[in-house]
């Protein structure tokens, strides 16, 4: 009888897609105008970790459709949310109609009457967007019309969002994924973190006393409703927004 | 000359998905949230890969845990999933994890609980009693009054003998029933190959007290050995398993305990109830499962509290199952003085 101890084995494995590891290279060769043709090459890697691509063979317009298809993979479809107006592969926007709902504030200089404070207030419409690199918009939209892509956009007249609409994420924890699915998550994650402190150089709201003032008010409840007014028109449609891949980030 | 060209050292090769590396980091600080992870646990360069590093962390758990085990040998496998897409349904990522036994083959127990039971009567029942009501609540294994119920089910259709069988395949023909009885296992066999305790009877096993003494005024330390295995197996607290919850057979046992050389009968009626239940496709092999919200570590901290006296189990399992099957139990030792 052996009195080896046995191995004992505890595997971790995950759902979904996982570790890739570098399998082909595709070389791809170009003359004047528009000629072109490909190879695919396997890769030998060494214990050394070197690799080299090995002889290949032509690829042909079925195999490079095929993997094309096979990058371009997305989720199945399913329903879509009526407040879903823009999905491509580089970004995903909704519509947030206005209403009223909590917001949270912690201003270390008790700007607003104390440190930390919390009201359910009236918002406007917003239109929320991230992109594929995970980057994360919010502009308002006047009106509590579904918006399209002549709707024009102000300034969210939120702390923590930089003039562009881009949203500073902090430490907030934010859903895997942007789908459709998941866009309650993201609408949530941005009202449920705290507000610390305007991002913007320029006018947040047009309101007498300041942006500091402003959200005083709206906690204070002089405003029951959302006072459009107060919103600083950006200058550009929602439509120019999302094709010009939502801004740049200006951090 | 040609040469094939070779990749920039910059170029990676292997990418792991931002979903992927974010569900392992979630993780790690779900261990780490649970207290399942400390330093000595930690390899000494943790992997960019965060489930890799978990998978080290958890695997040196359960090797501090069950370090020195030499007859069983269990294997446990945990999956991340995602939680539902749909956010109402409130389906939070789980880790279902998944706890079982490889087998270690066929070992010999006859010798050894006949001499326990010669030295005392009732010891080899009690040992033989104690060690698979462990072994059902850890990793099972199969013995005599296992492999009797798997011939139950495989020839006897869940009864206690053949007769029933015999009955509805050939009625009253007497040569026809002596033929097939002549040619299947019988519970006649089960009577020549193993004493009727190692089968089942309501004997009253031997109490703790009475084992106590028996493990002092053993000269044989053999013996003393084993009943010193089996009081720790008993003063292990291990919540009853409740097998009635689980579809289909199962099959996962760690490993067979024949009684002796000349038993044949367990080989063959395992062999025949393994293809039985092979065919049928309606079997299981992991012991246990369990789905946990994978960023609960209060949950996953009252799992690792469980493994942890299963792991207890499992060691005092392998001692006792080691000891007796280990050496020649045929010739009685003493010890010297």
């Amino acid at each position: 009888m052996s009195a080896q101890q046995p191995g004992i084995k505890f595997t971790v494995t995950e759902e979904g897609p996982t570790e890739m590891r570098l399998h082909r290279a595709i070389l791809v060769y170009a003359g004047k105008g528009s000629a072109s043709f490909a190879t695919v090459h396997d890769i030998a890697t060494e214990s050394s970790g070197a690799a080299t691509i090995l002889p290949g063979r032509p690829m042909t317009a079925f195999a490079a459709l095929r993997l094309a298809r096979r990058l371009m993979k997305r989720r199945e479809g399913g329903f879509i949310p009526d407040r879903l107006v823009f999905q491509d592969s580089t970004a995903l926007a909704w519509w947030v109609p206005p209403g009223r709902r909590p917001i949270w504030f912690r201003c270390a200089g008790g700007e607003l009457g104390a440190v930390e404070r919390s009201e359910v207030v009236s918002h406007p419409g917003l239109v929320f967007c991230v992109t594929s690199a995970r980057k994360w918009y919010v502009w308002a939209v006047s009106g509590g019309e579904r918006p399209s892509s002549d709707t024009r956009l102000y300034r969210a007249p939120y702390f923590n969002v930089w003039e562009s609409g881009q949203i500073c994420v902090g430490n907030v924890e934010l859903p895997e994924r942007a789908t459709a699915e998941k866009i309650d998550a993201w609408t949530s994650a941005f009202f449920d973190s705290w507000f610390t402190h305007p991002n913007v150089q320029s006018e947040l709201v047009a309101y007498v006393g300041g942006v500091y003032r402003f959200w005083r008010d709206m906690l204070d409840g002089k405003h029951p409703e959302f006072p459009e007014r107060v919103l600083v028109d950006i200058d550009r449609t929602l439509g120019d927004m999302l094709l010009s891949q939502a801004g740049k980030h200006d951090d | 000359m040609l040469t094939l060209p070779s990749l920039d050292a910059r170029i990676p090769h292997k990418l792991v998905p931002q979903t992927s590396r974010r569900r392992g980091a979630a993780f790690a600080r779900t261990l780490l949230r649970a207290g399942v992870v400390d330093a000595a646990l930690l390899p000494p360069r943790p992997s960019a890969d965060h489930l890799r590093t978990c998978q080290s962390v958890l695997e040196g758990w359960v090797r501090r845990e069950l370090g020195g085990l030499r007859m069983l040998r269990p294997y446990f496998a945990m999956q991340l999933r995602d939680g539902d897409a749909d956010v109402a349904s409130g389906q939070q990522p789980s880790c279902v994890v998944e706890w079982g036994g490889e087998s270690f083959g066929v070992r010999m127990v006859g010798p050894a609980l006949e001499s326990l039971e010669r030295h005392r009567p009732r010891l080899g029942m009690t040992v033989l009693r104690t060690l698979e009501r462990c072994a059902w609540r850890t990793l099972p294994i199969y013995t005599p009054a296992v492999v009797m119920e798997c011939a139950s089910d495989t020839y006897w259709y869940g009864e206690f003998d053949e007769d029933m069988a015999i009955e509805e395949a050939c009625g009253d023909d007497a040569a026809e029933r002596e033929s097939m009885r002549q040619g299947m296992v019988t519970r006649a066999m089960f009577n020549a190959t193993f004493p009727a305790w190692a089968l089942g009877g309501r004997a009253r096993s031997l109490g703790r007290r009475t084992l106590r003494q028996l493990a002092h005024a053993a000269d044989d330390h053999r013996i003393r050995d084993v009943i010193e295995c089996v009081l720790r197996l008993l003063a292990v607290d291990l919540p009853d398993y409740d097998w009635s919850l689980r579809e289909g057979r199962f099959v996962g046992f760690s490993g067979v305990l024949a009684w002796g050389p000349k038993d044949d009968l367990t080989t063959r009626v395992l062999d025949d109830y393994e293809q039985m239940v092979g065919e049928s496709g309606d079997y299981f092999e992991p012991c246990g499962e369990d789905t946990l919200g994978a960023a609960d570590h209060v949950a996953l901290a009252g799992w690792f509290g469980f493994l942890r006296n299963w792991c207890a189990g499992v060691k005092a399992l392998d001692e006792l199952t080691y000891r007796l099957t280990d050496g020649d139990w045929t010739t009685h030792k003493r010890g010297g003085r």
